[in-house]
C-alpha cells in the first residue's frame, strides 16, 4: 500500500542546497507553513522536478475535543493536490483546547474514551481527503495519568480502528521509551509495522536527565540503532530526516542523511 | 458515549499548566510537567528570538523573565507564526525597554502588518517608513549622522 519514497528530508529553505544535491530525496512540507496557491519558489521547483512531496500537518488537532476544522482539511487537500502528494500525514495529538492554541503537538490521554474521540476525528479527516492519511505518534515529556493502554497498544488500536497508515517516528519512540521507562525495541513488537507509510528520524539532546526531541540537534546513535532494528523487521519504504533549526554545515546534514540511509538499509 | 466537553476541559487544564497559567492538574507528575512547560517556553522563545533578533537580544538578561510573563498572559498565535508571536511580545513590553534597533524592527513589522505610515526616532533624526502595497519606502528626516 505504501509508495516507494526512499530517503527524504523535511523542506526548509536553509536545507535547499542539500536537497538540490540529491535529486532522489523526497520532501515533506509543514502544511500550515505554505499557501497552496503560491508555493515558496524552492518548493515549487521541487514539485516541478517531479519529486515526491508529502504535506505534514501540525494544527489539525486530531486528538482534540472538536472535529477537525473543514477549512484546515480543505487546505490540506488542496496542498496535497497541488504537490501531487501520494499521502498526507498528521499527529495523534491536540494542538488547541477551548480555542487556546498550544503552539505544539501535545499528547492525548491513552483511554478508551480518547480513542473513540480521535477515531471519529480521523474518520472526518479521511472523508475530506482524496489521499491516504498517515498518523504520527508524538514525543512528550509530560504524560497523562491513569492510562488504560500503553503507548504502542494505543497507537495500534487507533490504526486498527481508523485504517490509517502509520508514520513511525523512531526518535519519538526512543524519547518516550527513555523518559517514561519502556523499551522502544519491545514496542516494535506491538506496533503495526505492516501499516508504516514512512518513518521519521529527528535529532535530540539530553538535558537535566531527560531526552529532548528538539529537531535542532544531531541524531543520536541510539535512535539510529532503533532505526536499524526497525529495518531488520522488514524493508522500509521511506525514511525522512526532520531538522527544524540550528542548521549545521551542508556536509554534516549530508553525512546524517547517509547514516540514516545505511541504518535503514535503503539502497 | 465519549464526553467531548469533559475531554476538552481536561485538555485545557493541561494546556494552561504547560503555558504557566495554572497549577499542575491532579494526577500529573509535577516534575515532568514542569520540564515540558520549560521546554515549550524555550522552543517558543527560540522561535521569537530568530524572528525578532534586535528586540530579543536588545533586552539582554531581561529577555527570559519578560518572555515568561508574556507566555503566561498570551497563548501562541493561531498558526505558530513566530513573527506574529514576536509582534505581540514587542507590544506587551514597556516602550522604554526597547533599544533603538528594536524600535526600528517594530516599525518595519507595523508596516508589514498594514500601517501605511510609521515613524521612529533615531537619535536626532526620524526614520519614516511608508508602505504602499508590498513596497516599502524609507526616509530619514533631520540631521544627518556624522561618520
Amino acid at each position: 500500500m505504501s509508495p516507494e519514497l526512499g530517503l527524504g528530508i523535511g523542506w526548509r529553505p536553509e536545507l535547499e542546497p542539500v536537497i538540490d544535491s540529491d535529486p532522489d530525496l523526497f520532501i515533506e512540507v509543514i502544511a500550515e507553513n505554505v499557501n497552496s496557491e503560491h508555493l515558496p519558489p524552492g518548493l515549487a521547483r521541487y514539485v516541478a522536478q517531479g519529486r515526491q512531496v508529502i504535506p505534514h500537518g501540525i494544527r489539525l488537532s486530531l486528538g482534540g475535543a472538536e472535529l477537525p476544522d473543514p477549512k484546515r482539511l480543505e487546505h490540506l487537500q488542496r496542498l496535497a493536490a497541488r504537490v501531487g502528494a501520494p499521502l498526507v500525514s498528521e499527529h495523534i495529538a491536540f494542538a488547541r483546547a477551548h480555542g487556546v492554541e498550544a503552539g505544539h503537538v501535545l499528547p492525548v490521554p491513552r483511554t478508551q474514551e480518547a480513542l473513540e474521540i480521535i477515531a471519529a476525528n480521523v474518520a472526518a479527516a479521511q472523508a475530506a481527503l482524496d489521499v491516504p492519511l498517515a498518523l504520527e505518534h508524538v514525543s512528550a515529556l509530560s504524560e497523562w495519568p491513569d492510562p488504560e493502554f500503553n503507548e504502542p497498544e494505543f497507537i495500534a488500536a487507533l490504526i486498527r480502528e481508523t485504517g490509517a497508515a502509520l508514520l513511525l517516528d523512531v526518535s519519538n519512540l526512543y524519547a518516550n521509551g527513555t523518559n517514561h521507562g519502556f523499551d522502544p525495541v519491545e514496542a516494535l513488537d506491538v506496533l503495526p509495522l505492516e501499516r508504516i507509510a514512512y518513518v521519521h528520524v529527528g535529532g535530540g539532546v539530553v538535558r537535566d536527565g531527560r531526552y529532548h526531541d528538539t529537531h535542532t540537534d544531531p541524531v543520536v546513535g541510539e535512535v539510529l540503532n532503533l532505526l536499524a532494528e526497525l529495518a531488520r523487521r522488514g524493508p522500509l519504504s521511506g525514511v525522512l530526516l526532520e531538522r527544524d533549526g540550528g542548521f549545521p554545515a551542508d556536509a554534516e546534514t549530508q553525512a546524517e542523511l547517509n547514516a540514516i540511509r545505511d541504518a535503514a538499509g535503503l539502497g | 458515549m465519549a464526553d467531548r466537553e469533559q475531554y476538552a476541559e481536561r485538555q485545557k487544564a493541561f494546556l494552561d499548566a504547560l503555558q504557566l497559567r495554572a497549577p499542575v492538574p491532579e494526577g500529573f507528575d509535577a516534575n515532568d510537567l514542569d520540564a515540558a512547560a520549560a521546554a515549550l517556553t524555550r522552543k517558543r522563545a527560540a522561535g521569537v528570538r530568530a524572528a525578532w533578533p534586535a528586540l530579543c537580544y536588545g533586552l539582554g538578561e531581561e529577555f527570559l523573565p519578560r518572555f515568561r510573563d508574556y507566555v503566561q498572559a498570551t497563548p501562541p498565535p493561531c498558526e505558530g507564526d513566530y513573527a506574529a508571536d514576536g509582534f505581540a511580545f514587542a507590544r506587551s513590553l514597556p516602550r522604554e525597554l526597547l533599544t533603538e534597533q528594536a524600535k526600528v524592527e517594530l516599525a518595519f513589522a507595523r508596516a508589514a502588518n498594514g500601517s501605511r505610515l510609521t515613524a521612529v526616532r533615531q537619535g536626532r533624526s526620524i526614520l519614516v517608513i511608508a508602505a504602499w502595497g508590498r513596497r516599502r519606502f524609507c526616509l530619514t528626516l533631520g540631521r544627518s549622522q556624522p561618520f
